[in-house]
């Protein structure tokens, strides 16, 4: 593992067609760094996060994990690499919902170490710390919003990855669920794991150490 | 709000080190370089959970594959059962499997040393003479005209299956078996007394006088029945005799060690190779009758297993296909996760292949009570022509086999579906 920034994006530039959707964004991510991008509807939040999540490629630029070009790799290294360094907490619909909260949290590590019984136990454990240790074996269809939003945050946990991406992650949810996300989120930095949040919503925004904006695709200035 | 950022200090310059080089070497070093192994059981476990999400669906799906295999198999096994009947009536019990005639004149001479010459043939499991020469049968004011057939009393195979009465014996020359509809149509029966009268020589002359006919009073022994039905069998050695040839045949007769059509071609090849005289045929050549029905049932076989297989491969890959299109949302998030395209792939093609391996197993289920009953309760039973469901490994294996291989490659296609989502394009869409 690289001792280095957690993540470097280079002038990362992604097309639609005619249109570039990201125009030339560059980033640095260190290690526990809590970073907020905020930007109006269409503006490329969610693009970014999937260019820098390694689940979309860009058009022009470079993205580095922890030192590796993910795009200069072979499909299986990338699906790896998002598999032990990287933790995705989307805005909605973000479980399976056949499974268990506690299945759906020991996914990763379950297909990670080959061994479902240590998963669980993990799952078990972060279920706990995020107070749905009760609600570990309902089915992930059956979990309001927030509770989901959680559990889906102790799966994107469940792996020690080095970087979390949340794609407006409170942006469904009531006030009451968004602090329990919010302080599920204070933990993940205070144990030193990056976290990227794409967010509208300024109390998420207000969590976060730094504040990024971006508007037509670029990543524009500060907003203070 | 801690603190804030600049863009500008998150720009970078290009790194110095050229990134392929870094990444090459932090590949190397690193533990991206070590793939995680795939858990089958895990891969397995998602689809098992998967498949119970839609009851409903999960239900037309194995009934769908069920339905296939359990008609199937009593549809296959029905029609082998046909196929064998023929068989029986036609081949074992009838002409047998390979027929040696003159190729010139209407019967061999002596026929001994060619009898025991094909008996020799590895394959063979039998070879008789018969020899049939025109004649009439009467009973009371019955008169039936036809061909009478000298069969050896002695011999191991013969060309028709009694169905009541004694066969004949060695040596009995006042004997003689009728088939079943002749019987009827002469009121004759087991005991009774018929005339015979045979037409000894063919040749015009004698044809005129009363020497070319011979004329005998008979003792039914026995009704015999299958291709047999109008027929009248009577000592070969007695009839031979009165022809004044008594090693002649009209025809040999050979049994082959089993009914494949092309042992028996190889027999007949043997045996014109042999004996340039002789035409010898398989059952399939000799017979349009049996190559009629020997083709029926084949395309029989092959509508009929087309229709099962369109009847499993249209619900099942709609349902799958269907299923998949429903599911881009959870593929995309299993590769964020970091499943691969092909463990997505085997997830869905699992589901198909479980679907496949319960429904089959229901269906042969279903496919050998179907057969029970058919067997108690025959499709055709008809003057002792009975179809009964060939009940072999084959006729339950291939049809499973079959239907697991289609329901495996119908779910081949949303299988591939799923695997090639793009998830980034997915999640945006439906975020």
């Amino acid at each position: 593992m690289s001792s280095g920034p957690v993540l470097i994006a280079n002038g990362l530039v992604r097309r639609r067609g005619d249109k570039a959707v990201i125009a030339g964004a560059s980033l640095t991510l260190e290690g526990g760094d809590s970073v907020a991008i905020m930007g109006p509807s269409g503006c490329g939040k969610t693009t970014l996060l999937h260019l820098l999540g390694i689940l979309d490629r860009p058009s022009d630029g470079t993205v580095l994990v922890e030192g590796v070009d993910p795009w200069s790799t072979g499909r299986d290294a990338r699906a790896a690499l998002r598999l032990r360094r990287i933790g995705f907490v989307f805005q909605q619909s973000n479980l399976m919902p056949f499974l268990s909260a506690r299945d759906n949290v020991s996914l990763p590590a379950w297909r990670l170490r080959g061994d479902r019984r240590e998963a669980l136990a993990q799952a078990d454990a972060l279920l706990e710390k995020f107070g749905l240790g009760a609600r570990s074996r309902a089915p992930g269809g059956e979990l309001s919003l927030g509770e989901a939003q959680r559990v889906a945050t102790a799966r994107a946990l469940v792996n020690r990855p080095a970087l979390i991406l949340a794609d407006e992650p409170t942006g469904s949810l009531d006030s009451a669920s968004t602090e329990a996300v919010l302080d599920s989120f204070d933990e993940i930095v205070r144990e030193g794991t990056t976290l990227l949040v794409a967010t509208h919503d300024p109390r998420v925004a207000g969590h976060m150490r730094r504040i990024i904006t971006m508007r037509d695709g670029a990543i524009g200035t500060d907003p203070n | 709000m801690k603190s804030l950022s600049n863009p500008a200090k998150y720009s970078l310059e290009p790194p110095s080190v050229p990134v392929a080089a870094r990444t090459e070497a932090l590949c190397a070093a690193s533990e991206f370089s070590r793939r995680p192994g795939v858990s089958l059981g895990l891969l397995l476990f998602l689809a098992w959970k998967a498949l119970g999400e839609n009851r409903l669906s999960l239900l037309l799906l194995l009934l769908a594959v069920a339905i296939g295999v359990g008609f199937q198999i009593p549809n296959r096994a029905n029609l082998a059962g046909f196929r064998d009947e023929i068989m029986r009536q036609e081949v074992s019990s009838g002409l047998g499997h390979v027929r040696v005639r003159p190729r010139q004149g209407e019967r061999f001479g002596d026929v001994t040393a060619m009898m025991a010459s094909i008996a020799r043939l590895p394959s063979v499991k039998a070879v008789e003479p018969i020899l049939v020469l025109p004649g009439v049968v009467k009973k009371g004011g019955h008169l039936v005209v036809l061909g009478v057939t000298g069969v050896n009393a002695s011999a191991r195979e013969h060309p028709y299956e009694r169905t009541t009465g004694a066969d004949l014996a060695p040596g009995d020359d006042h004997g003689a078996l009728l088939g079943e509809r002749l019987a009827k149509k002469l009121g004759a029966k087991v005991g009774d007394e018929v005339s015979l009268q045979v037409l000894i020589s063919t040749r015009p002359r004698l044809v005129l006088d009363d020497e070319g006919v011979g004329n005998y009073t008979l003792s039914v022994r026995g009704v015999v029945g299958f291709a047999a039905l109008d027929s009248v069998f009577v000592n070969w050695g007695f009839l031979a005799s009165e022809t004044g040839d008594d090693r002649g045949a009209s025809a040999l007769l050979v049994w082959a060690r089993n009914d494949d059509v092309n042992v028996a071609r190889q027999i007949a090849s043997t045996i014109e190779h042999d004996f340039p005289d002789a035409s010898a045929l398989s059952w399939l050549d000799d017979s349009r009758y049996l190559r009629s029905i020997v083709g029926a049932v084949q395309a029989l076989e092959s509508i009929a297993g087309g229709m099962s297989l369109f009847g499993v491969i249209i619900p099942v890959l709609s349902l799958l296909y269907i299923d998949a299109l429903h599911r881009r949302r959870q593929v995309s998030l299993l590769s964020a996760i970091g499943f691969r395209e092909r463990e997505i792939f085997f997830i869905f093609f699992a589901k198909a292949l479980i679907v496949g391996i319960v429904g089959v197993l229901i269906g042969a289920a279903v496919g050998w009570g179907i057969l029970g009953y058919f067997n108690l309760h025959p499709i055709y039973n008809y003057e002792k022509f009975v179809i009964r469901p060939a009940i072999t490994f084959t006729n339950m294996l291939f049809p499973m086999l079959l239907v697991l291989a289609t329901t495996s490659l119908a779910g081949s296609l949303p299988a591939w579906q799923a695997a090639r989502v793009n998830p980034s394009d997915t999640l945006r869409r439906i975020e």
